[in-house]
């Protein structure tokens, strides 16, 4: 927060006889009092927040959500191959489901296996992306140990009315339209998003001819109402389509999938300083083999409220009740399972700032229908030191509970408690300038009760124990033309059991993003190189390390008219040959171009 | 299982009850904005400041011709160009006696001076509410006070409010927490001023 007063001087005069001088009140030029918009997700002064902004995204077409997260510091990807194939997402070194992922605050990850399917969800609907690393299960419950990823979707906020249109396409025979339209006037907003998404792909293994192809028609609706001191909201976001790939036989076969939420929300002011926000979702993921009776559906219901009430102007507090009710089903090779699982739990957290210094406290209390109760708590600080350094210190904690597969899938194990998770972490950030920042984060993670599975019993287990310290240097630049980012981030992903570093991930990665944005067109280059990962041989089951790599994308808009506009984005320009998950090719040098009309 | 829903319930009537009680508490205080005077009590000071004025009248008239020979001719002319581009219209004195300009300019510099001062001791108390913040509520808060002869700032009110109480609390708590301009003691020479200064509340970025 900082303060200014404006140099335009406002002065009135006042005529002022003595006798008058209690009617005639003197005026001057304005106090100012500025603050940031706050994150949604965590209060960015003193959690490491990422916050990834429209124009990047719209700027990158042939892109998903995963190609564009992987760029940012601490955050790891791997994948079975090209569009639309699966991909985890590794946030600061933490296992794939240990990332929670949210579509405006609603939890999206499946309850059966596995993380949230972020390569099906079509960027032009999303309006930012918040990403939180860290644990951070007190507001956000199960799966935050590494982090959280919250898409905030578009929603048209002034009064009016837009209109725009994509046509895009490009290597691998990759074809896009989108449309998108949105209203507002005082008490009512709605608006629409489709897009459609096609692409032939490549061979998703290394040594197979076949290419593997991927359609997704994606849909996002909402429609808003103010009434009285109420905002009330319906929307509704769904992915449909169909992805092929090659079995462990390599034989060609496919999988329709559907991911969906739709959510209903009342948001009140129930006095002058305490909202109370009421959000009842449904989430649907269903994966469906085409060429056998395989198929992992989840269907979640969820209930949660929300209250935010600033008790004094130094402290806010947040209290809330959450309820979940899911229903996972699923085969798997003959292995099935039809369960219902409810969660309950009751949060609270405390926001004190004041100019200098902000303290934020939390706990939460877990009931998982399978194992007893579980708490969580985080304590972060954050201080400014002088007028350019500000210090913060965290401690959190996290947790996982066990999805419907390590209950009941191969192995299963019905009595498993949660994986948890305890993060310390320190950060200092320095403001060069206005214009610059650097910041250094250092943490450590401890990962224990990790759901394993265990030869000699044959059985999934509480057993593993994973400790990771890293660190993350981040320099950024935000000039009026010029918009850069240059990090280093160090690594030690480290399993305790075995004394092995995890699979996937890597020790070291450094990124870079320049961009210039001048008045009819934008330029961009990002480079990202990852050190060596351990994996698993594909085809010997051996342990193998996978290259390290280097990848660099261009990216550019030329603005024709206030209204038309060209995106071109050149991946992998050095047409690298690397890995990300043992024996799955990656895109060579591809090219997309898109068209967008916008009124 | 069963406990567990017990549990649930129990602990959710428990934090909801702990909500509720901190919120009847804090409710007390938060909201106690001061407003602009109403009528009847406006009176009540208006005749208690109608006394102190006469004094001021003296004093005033004395400490013009102190203070006439410092006032430079530059200073004059930036004043009444501001007068007309002034954006909030002051209800002026409509029988007030056109003072000299000699009075005037002294007494803008004056005021000039105490609020440059109080602005230098806000900085330090400004906070911008979380939930204003969260929720993105903006506005602009006219503060209306008074300067008294002693340096003391009191009658501190609300002339004009923003819409979010919330707003409008932090504004008053700020200049409350000002109380007093020791500095401004010797240059008042025994006036009072009645001021009002607009604080602004802006949110940037995202």
């Amino acid at each position: 927060m900082n303060i200014r007063s404006t140099s335009s001087t406002v002065l009135v005069l006042s005529i002022v006889s003595a006798s008058f001088a209690a009617q005639a009140a003197d005026q001057t030029e304005p106090v100012i009092v500025t603050a940031t918009r706050t994150a949604q997700t965590a209060d960015a002064s003193v959690a490491p927040v990422i916050v990834i902004d429209q124009q990047t995204l719209q700027q990158n077409p042939g892109a998903d959500v995963t190609d564009i997260l992987r760029m940012y510091t601490g955050i790891e990807i791997s994948r079975y191959g090209g569009p639309g194939q699966t991909t985890s997402v590794f946030i600061r070194g933490a296992e794939s489901n240990h990332t929670l992922v949210m579509i405006d605050g609603v939890k999206i990850n499946p309850g059966t296996i596995g993380s949230a399917a972020l390569q099906n969800i079509d960027l032009s609907m999303i309006d930012h992306i918040e990403v939180v690393k860290g644990p951070r299960s007190t507001l956000y419950g199960s799966e935050a140990i590494g982090g959280v990823i919250n898409i905030i979707t578009k929603r048209r906020k002034s009064d009016g009315t837009d209109f725009s249109t994509e046509v895009g396409g490009g290597s691998y025979g990759t074809q896009q339209i989108r449309l998108s339209a949105h209203h507002h006037t005082d008490d009512r907003g709605a608006g629409i998003e489709i897009s459609k998404i096609k692409s032939d792909g490549f061979p998703t293994k290394a040594g197979t001819t076949i290419d593997r192809g991927y359609d997704n028609l994606n849909l996002h609706l909402y429609g808003s109402k103010h009434v009285g001191d109420t905002d009330y909201e319906i929307s509704h976001w769904q992915s449909t389509g169909n992805t092929q790939y090659l079995d462990f036989t390599n034989a060609p076969v496919d999988q329709d999938f559907e991911n969906a939420t739709t959510a209903i929300t009342a948001k009140t002011t129930m006095t002058a300083n305490w909202t109370s926000k009421l959000k009842l979702s449904h989430v649907s993921d269903k994966i469906d083999q085409n060429q056998n009776s395989d198929f992992a559906h989840t269907s979640r219901y969820a209930i949660d409220w929300q209250n935010d009430i600033q008790w004094t102007l130094q402290n806010l507090l947040t209290a809330g009740v959450y309820r979940s009710q899911e229903a996972t089903n699923a085969s798997v090779y003959g292995t099935g399972f039809d369960v219902d699982t409810y969660v309950n739990a009751v949060y609270l957290e405390n926001v004190r700032t004041t100019q200098s210094t902000t303290l934020v406290t939390g706990l939460r209390f877990t009931h998982h229908q399978t194992f007893s109760d579980n708490t969580t708590w985080n304590v972060e600080y954050g201080v400014n030191l002088g007028s350019a350094f500000r210090l913060t210190l965290a401690s959190n904690s996290g947790f996982r509970a066990p999805d419907s597969t390590d209950r009941f899938g191969f192995g299963g194990n019905p009595n498993l408690k949660p994986e948890k998770s305890q993060n310390s972490e320190i950060g200092l950030r320095y403001e060069l300038s206005k214009t610059q920042r650097i910041s250094l984060n250092v943490y450590r993670n401890k990962i224990t009760d990790l759901a394993e599975y265990n030869n000699l019993t044959s059985t999934i287990e509480n057993i593993g124990k994973v400790t990771i310290t890293g660190s993350e240097l981040v320099y950024q630049i935000m000039g009026q033309h010029w918009i850069g980012r240059a990090s280093a981030m160090l690594q030690d992903p480290h399993n305790d059991i075995n004394d092995t570093q995890l699979l996937r991930r890597s020790k070291h990665a450094y990124s870079l993003m320049l961009k210039y944005r001048g008045s009819t067109f934008d330029i961009g280059l990002e480079a990202y190189y990852s050190g060596t990962r351990p994996d698993i041989d594909i085809n010997t089951y051996l342990p193998v390390t996978l290259d390290p790599y280097t990848l660099v994308n261009l990216n550019a808009q030329y603005r024709f008219t206030q209204t038309l506009s060209a995106n071109l984005r050149i991946e992998n320009l050095g047409d690298t040959d690397y890995q990300v998950a043992s024996g799955y090719n990656t895109p060579g040098r591809s090219a997309y171009a898109e068209l967008r009309y916008a009124m | 299982m069963r406990l567990g829903i017990q549990h649930f319930i129990a602990t959710s009537v428990l934090t909801h009850t702990a909500i509720f009680a901190v919120w009847v508490s804090t409710q007390s205080h938060i909201l106690q904005i001061p407003s602009a005077p109403s009528s009847a009590p406006g009176f009540e000071v208006v005749l208690l400041q109608a006394n102190k004025s006469t004094h001021h009248i003296r004093h005033q008239t004395r400490s013009h011709k102190q203070i006439q020979t410092k006032i430079k001719p530059p200073q004059q002319l930036a004043s009444t160009q501001t007068i007309e581009s002034a954006p909030v219209a002051i209800p002026h004195a409509q029988n007030a006696a056109t003072p000299s300009p000699a009075a005037e300019l002294q007494r803008n510099e004056l005021r000039d001076r105490v609020l440059s001062k109080i602005r230098t001791h806000l900085e330090q108390y400004f906070v911008y509410p979380l939930l204003a913040q969260r929720e993105g509520w903006q506005g602009r808060v006219l503060l209306g006070f008074s300067v008294e002869a002693d340096g003391k700032i009191r009658n501190i009110h609300i002339a004009a409010g923003s819409g979010y109480p919330i707003l409008d609390t932090s504004a008053v708590s700020a200049l409350s927490r000002v109380q007093n301009l020791y500095e401004a003691t010797s240059w008042l020479q025994g006036r009072r001023l009645e001021l009002q200064m607009p604080v602004i509340f802006r949110l940037q970025g995202g």
